[in-house]
């Protein structure tokens, strides 16, 4: 009996040295990953030429509830439980490019936002926030996918990730337009 | 290790200590990092009654001003974190309310394992006193390293970028509290017998972190603020709104 306690405690004395270590290994690596991002910003690739583009219809098409509700009563629910993943999975694919996309336009927000003055410095603001809240969103969005992924039944809306997105892109826009903005999303030499 | 090695060690740390409390001081830091600020000279202080208990062979001073300053440093140990925290979230104003409750919930989260991880170990000390300030200190690792991590996820996932300083003060403490985390725990469950590897363990790593912050305060440049800080008026509420309305589907 004693015998078998002390092996019990031996084993969670163990255990948590093993989870310490663990989440002392996870720190470092995390702070690391932070770092390397902190040393890959913009400063010396174009931001544009990396910001992939998003069919906007065709993930709306995706994420359509009416699409969903006609295939949902059209087809048999096995096949409609294939397909529905299958179109889970492309929505997910936009879903990542977008929050890629957001992640880019955190870091030129940023470099903008550092190196201009004015207007343009206050519209890299807004750059800068409605990424995060699109990088926010996709982290979300991703969630509520897999879970529809895994339960295809589950009737969930998520047509507010593409609005947010095409709003995105014409602040983006808007934002490259701006007289004299262009040399500083040119790669330097 | 000799005395002499110990003692020079001592030296060379708490001189760096002062060195980044001066620079601090002298760039006006202390505004910036205020809790970083107060720990750096409760360090300084710690180590001028310390040493001088030491040299003095003054041990039951030495045993209660050691576990004073314990209790203290725990206590600013996790404001620092606390205000790494609201350094990275600061300059995004759409999320800058998250960070505080994120803040809290971790803290609870990681308040919880500490106690549970209290609750089911077995410390191996003769002396029980001890045993239960090791075990307080490897409590306060656990909130300390589990809320660094949480911060370092929560910002690689919301691509947010630190300041510089922010990044090797965090680095500094990242490495101490990982290297303390093991370092009591083993020093918890195995009593005296591997007192001086872990204490030896334990000073090399808080040197290092005291490198981390010369860095931190000496040889990085100064990052200047955004040009001005007005609210931005269009697109958050609208966001915020969104992210609601998401929530509640």
């Amino acid at each position: 009996m004693e015998q078998s306690l002390a092996t019990t405690i031996t084993e969670m004395n163990l255990i948590i040295i093993l989870a310490v270590t663990l989440l002392a290994a996870l720190l470092g690596l995390a702070l690391y990953r932070v770092a390397a991002g902190r040393t890959s910003g913009v400063g010396g690739t174009n931001p544009k030429a990396l910001i992939e583009p998003l069919d906007v219809l065709a993930f709306n098409n995706l994420i359509d509830p009416a699409e969903e509700n006609f295939l949902r009563e059209n087809l048999p629910a096995s096949i409609f439980r294939d397909i529905q993943r299958l179109r889970l999975r492309a929505a997910i694919e936009y879903v990542m490019c977008a929050s890629g996309n957001a992640a880019l336009l955190i870091a030129l927000g940023k470099h903008l936002n550092s190196v201009a003055g004015g207007q343009r410095s206050q519209q890299a603001r807004e750059l800068v926030s409605a990424a995060v809240q699109l990088r926010l969103l996709s982290i979300l969005v991703l969630c509520l996918l897999w879970i529809k992924i895994a339960f295809p039944g589950l009737r969930l809306s998520l047509k507010e990730v593409s609005i947010m997105h095409e709003r995105l892109v014409r602040e983006h826009a808007f934002l490259d337009r701006l007289r004299g903005s262009e040399h500083l999303l040119e790669p330097s030499n | 290790m000799s005395n002499f090695a110990v003692n020079a060690l001592w030296l060379f740390c708490a001189s760096l200590q002062a060195a980044i409390g001066y620079r601090m001081w002298q760039r006006k830091s202390y505004r910036d990092y205020p809790l970083f600020f107060a720990y750096t000279l409760e360090q300084l202080v710690r180590f001028a009654v310390l040493f001088y208990c030491y040299q003095l062979h003054l041990q039951t001073n030495y045993f209660h001003a050691y576990a004073g300053f314990q209790a203290i440093e725990a206590i600013l140990q996790i404001g620092v974190v606390c205000e790494l925290f609201s350094d990275v979230f600061r300059p995004y104003e759409g999320i800058r309310q998250i960070g505080p409750s994120i803040l809290r919930w971790a803290s609870v989260f990681f308040l919880f394992s500490a106690i549970l991880v209290a609750a089911y170990s077995t410390g191996a000390d003769s002396y029980k006193y001890l045993g239960q300030m090791f075990a307080m200190e490897r409590s306060v690792e656990i909130v300390q390293a589990g809320l660094l991590l949480f911060l370092a996820l929560a910002s690689s996932l919301l691509a947010l970028e630190w300041k510089w300083q922010t990044l090797w003060i965090a680095f500094g403490f990242g490495l101490f509290s990982g290297v303390n985390l093991i370092a009591y725990t083993i020093r918890f469950q195995f009593g005296m017998s591997s007192q001086h590897q872990l204490s030896l363990l334990s000073n090399s790593a808080y040197t290092v972190a005291v490198l981390c912050w010369v860095r931190a305060f000496y040889f990085l440049p100064e990052e200047s603020g955004p040009p001005g800080q007005p609210p931005a008026q269009w697109d958050v509420h609208s966001w915020n709104r969104a992210l609601l309305q998401l929530l509640r589907r």
